[in-house]
């Protein structure tokens, strides 16, 4: 067990910023503070964090709204644009954004609270939202501050007013990352290519990744019922992942995840995909595990559609799993052991879009925001994610082409030898010595 | 135009409360089945949350050892083993030794819904398949769990809940309580129920599969709202599992109530629906034809003072029938029909009272301590639930 020496801050505004940081929760000095909370916040900031998350997940389901929906969405996403990359060019100058954040910090006091409790014990200080580490960043003091981004490509707003000359360092998820971090004008001894930090109870030890191994290897005899994946990448499997030879047999069932989104806005979708599955479920083709986070309405109402398709019995006999509790950390914990036996991962590409890194395909649901725009052109540009390929009434077609043609097995492989899956060890590495390797190979990276 | 608008919305006051009493009526207690001994009768865990003496407790918890269903055990939970009715079980237990009985000691949580709080530490010991919560202050018949198991079995409903009827009157104030839970409530349960499949659970009484529970990890997935009832049946609701009310009523053993207590009951109550159902909460008012026939007076000049009292009359007609078939036990008094008139008018007067009170008032004080109350009763005011910090 590595000793505890960060803290380790993170916000909850949907669950992103939060899963970022749980996987660290071994470095972190009296557990993970999750500020803005009603506990951990003075009432008066408390107040501006209650309303930041009510426009967050407002904004996350504005699109449903009749009528106003589109152009509210579209209004907001101007608000969230990110500047295409291309062609290189300083992108240093402040937007609007960072000018808000800036003021939100020196006239509201936003994280005041926070940085209170911090100066007690100068410890680093790793952050997986930009608000605590703009704020943290800002107050002399011998403390380092680390700030985790959490998409594979982000806004101005994650950087402060002037980048230069600052003393935050930034954990880099992906090279595209870094690319922007450059771009927005923070000096390259100021980023750690780490990869984003997935949970180790998914990846086993730094050395051999036992665990990530042993369930890919498992999740490619599933993926590929035909053998077609294995007909081009049999050595490189056998090599990369330990084994000997491939079993004719697949070990047990083809599991699909449904990963409904923090604010539930995905929760729509369930119902066409589980009647679609309703008859593969009920003849075994399939097992299906929607998570529901740790919304109640989210989690009733995936029950019903459950129920109301009589497919309650298939609960009992684990044809179908909801995973769910008020708990985030034991929802997390869950959602971890069930991506252990995950064959796809249906999800928007939100901070999920790295744990293609662990050999999981992700079918991308449609993205909500720039960010996840962009997290989806990153999943395609690495091959990991698969667009779904026709409507949801018809999954029950096209699900089961994408897995007899290989292609759900090709992305499972380009994730994980494409993505960066030691990000939590590089990050202990960090704060233990002051450096991490980049590493060379897929299983040192 | 003013006048007929007022008087149209008195007539409908005073039709709707007709309407609860004809539904009522229209199935109103039935007499005592038998025990067809040839079915199966799943276990049924019947739980008894507790915290100190009611009226007519010894009585009322007798009702449970002498129900004539053959598969049945009883858990009492109270704060701490000191609880006053301890003896009171003791004495029933070494009478029924034939009926499994456990008592445990839960505890209590300010943070959390007192009786929730119970009932989830009474979840573990439990051994049925069904689970049947009841209120301490209520009495059954012989024959209730057998009608209710029988209405689970008819509906496949994984709850079944009950209409209360309320009885033991014995001062003015409890009379008005039982003829408000007999009428009023029970109208709105069955009503609601019958017209328009909406439930309305009172948690005096309710049925509850435990498998169905188990999805929810039990009631403890209830905890942070104090209105329990309505929440349990809403979520059961949502998630597509079937709800049933075959009108097997409970009754409420109300016999030495105050005015006070009755008023700080019913504004606990109403403060409780305008944070469920505001919209419906605002409407209430419209349920109470005496209240709004206090304007005729000043809206009808001459003829006003009649009609208040034609108003009034009727309305102490319709309760008065509700009474006799309903509320009126073997023991009740004859002088309860001499108070009845003055009890209609003074209830439907404080009632009035009470309908402002949960404007200004989010704080409830029950089971000895003040519990403030947001949205959809959510204990703790209007904060948001995210106190999840440590990992």
């Amino acid at each position: 067990m590595f000793k505890a020496n960060a803290w380790v801050i993170s916000v909850l505004m949907g669950l992103g910023h939060l899963r970022a940081a749980y996987p660290l929760r071994d470095l972190a000095h009296e557990g993970i503070i999750l500020y803005g909370s009603q506990r951990s916040t003075p009432l008066r900031e408390y107040r501006i964090w209650r309303r930041l998350r009510k426009i967050y997940y407002f904004s996350s389901n504005v699109g449903k709204l009749p009528l106003l929906g589109k152009p509210l969405l579209n209004l907001l996403l101007a608000v969230q644009q990110i500047q295409p990359y291309y062609p290189r060019r300083d992108l240093s100058g402040p937007n609007t954004a960072v000018r808000y954040l800036d003021r939100l910090i020196s006239r509201k006091g936003l994280c005041s609270g926070l940085l209170e409790r911090l100066d007690g014990t100068p410890l680093p200080r790793i952050h997986s939202f930009y608000a605590t580490a703009m704020a943290a960043a800002r107050r002399p003091g011998p403390a380092e501050d680390y700030l985790l981004i959490c998409d594979s490509d982000f806004n101005r707003v994650w950087v402060p007013r002037d980048p230069r000359s600052g003393r935050l360092k930034y954990l880099a998820p992906c090279t595209q990352v870094r690319n922007r971090l450059l771009a927005y004008g923070v000096p390259p001894e100021r980023i750690f290519l780490t990869g984003f930090p997935l949970p180790k109870e998914n990846i086993g030890g730094r050395e051999d990744l036992e665990i990530l191994r042993e369930d890919l290897f498992r999740r490619l005899l599933r993926l590929d019922p035909k053998r077609k994946f294995f007909s081009y990448h049999l050595r490189s499997v056998l090599g990369w992942l330990s084994q000997e030879e491939v079993p004719q047999a697949s070990p047990g069932h083809f599991n699909l995840t449904f990963a409904i989104g923090g604010a539930g806005a995905q929760c729509d979708m369930a119902l066409p995909i589980l009647r679609s599955l309703q008859q593969s479920v009920l003849a075994d083709r399939v097992r299906i595990t929607v998570s529901a986070g740790i919304n109640k309405k989210v989690y009733e109402r995936l029950l019903g559609f459950i129920n109301r398709l009589n497919l309650g019995g298939e609960m009992a006999s684990g044809r179908i799993g909801l995973v769910y509790d008020p708990d985030v950390y034991a929802y997390m914990d869950k959602f971890n052991r069930v991506l252990r036996t995950t064959d796809v991962l249906w999800t928007k590409p939100s901070e999920l879009s790295f744990y293609c890194a662990l050999g999981i395909p992700i079918l991308m649901a449609p993205p909500i925001g720039t960010h996840e725009e962009l997290n989806r052109c990153w999943l395609r540009e690495i091959h990991a994610g698969v667009d779904t390929a026709g409507p949801l009434r018809f999954t029950h077609e096209w699900l089961f082409d994408l897995l007899e043609n290989g292609r759900l097995a090709e992305a499972a492989w380009d994730g994980f030898l494409k993505v960066r899956k030691l990000g939590t060890y590089k990050i202990e590495d960090l704060i233990r010595t002051g450096a991490c390797s980049e590493g060379n190979s897929p299983l040192e990276q | 135009m003013i006048k007929v608008f007022f008087l149209s919305i008195l007539a409908v006051s005073l039709f709707t409360t007709g309407i609860y009493l004809f539904f009522t009526l229209r199935f109103r207690p039935k007499k005592n089945i038998t025990v067809d001994q040839g079915h199966y009768f799943p276990r049924v865990s019947i739980f008894k949350p507790m915290k100190n003496m009611v009226d007519d407790l010894a009585e009322n918890l007798e009702s449970y050892f002498t129900l004539n269903y053959p598969n049945y055990e009883i858990i009492f939970g109270m704060d701490t083993l000191q609880d006053a009715t301890i003896p009171f079980i003791h004495s029933l237990q070494s009478r029924f030794p034939e009926i499994p009985v456990s008592i445990i000691a839960t505890g209590h949580s300010d943070e959390q819904n007192p009786k929730i709080f119970k009932l989830a530490r009474m979840e573990s010991g439990s051994q049925g398949e069904l689970i049947w919560v009841t209120d301490a202050n209520t009495c059954v018949a012989a024959d209730t769990l057998n009608r209710l198991v029988l209405e689970y079995r008819r509906s496949s409903a994984h709850v079944i809940f009950s209409p209360i009827r309320g009885t033991g009157s014995r001062s003015l104030a409890s009379l008005m309580e039982n003829m408000s839970l007999s009428l009023f409530t029970s109208g709105n349960i069955i009503t609601a129920w019958k017209a328009f499949k909406q439930q309305i659970i009172v948690g005096k009484s309710m049925l509850i599969e435990k498998a169905a529970l188990g999805h929810f990890g039990g009631f403890s997935y209830f905890s942070e709202f104090l209105a329990e009832d309505f929440v349990i049946g809403e979520a059961f609701e949502n998630s597509g599992f079937k709800l049933s009310c075959d009108c097997t009523w409970i009754d409420n053993v109300s016999r030495s109530t105050t005015f006070r207590s009755f008023f700080l009951r019913m504004a606990r109550w109403a403060k409780l629906r305008l944070r469920l159902k505001p919209v419906f909460y605002v409407m209430e008012i419209l349920l109470n034809p005496v209240a709004l026939s206090l304007a005729l007076p000043f809206l009808l000049p001459g003829r006003g003072w009649l009609a208040l009292a034609a108003a009034w009359t009727l309305k102490i007609a319709i309760e008065l029938v509700s009474y006799i078939v309903l509320s009126r036990g073997e023991q009740e008094p004859w002088r309860n029909f001499l108070m009845l008139p003055l009890a209609v008018i003074l209830k439907d007067l404080i009632l009035l009272i009470v309908y402002f009170v949960p404007f200004f008032s989010r704080t409830i004080v029950w089971q000895g301590g003040n519990i403030t109350i947001g949205r959809r009763t959510s204990i703790g005011g209007r904060g948001e639930r995210i106190v999840l910090e440590g990992a």
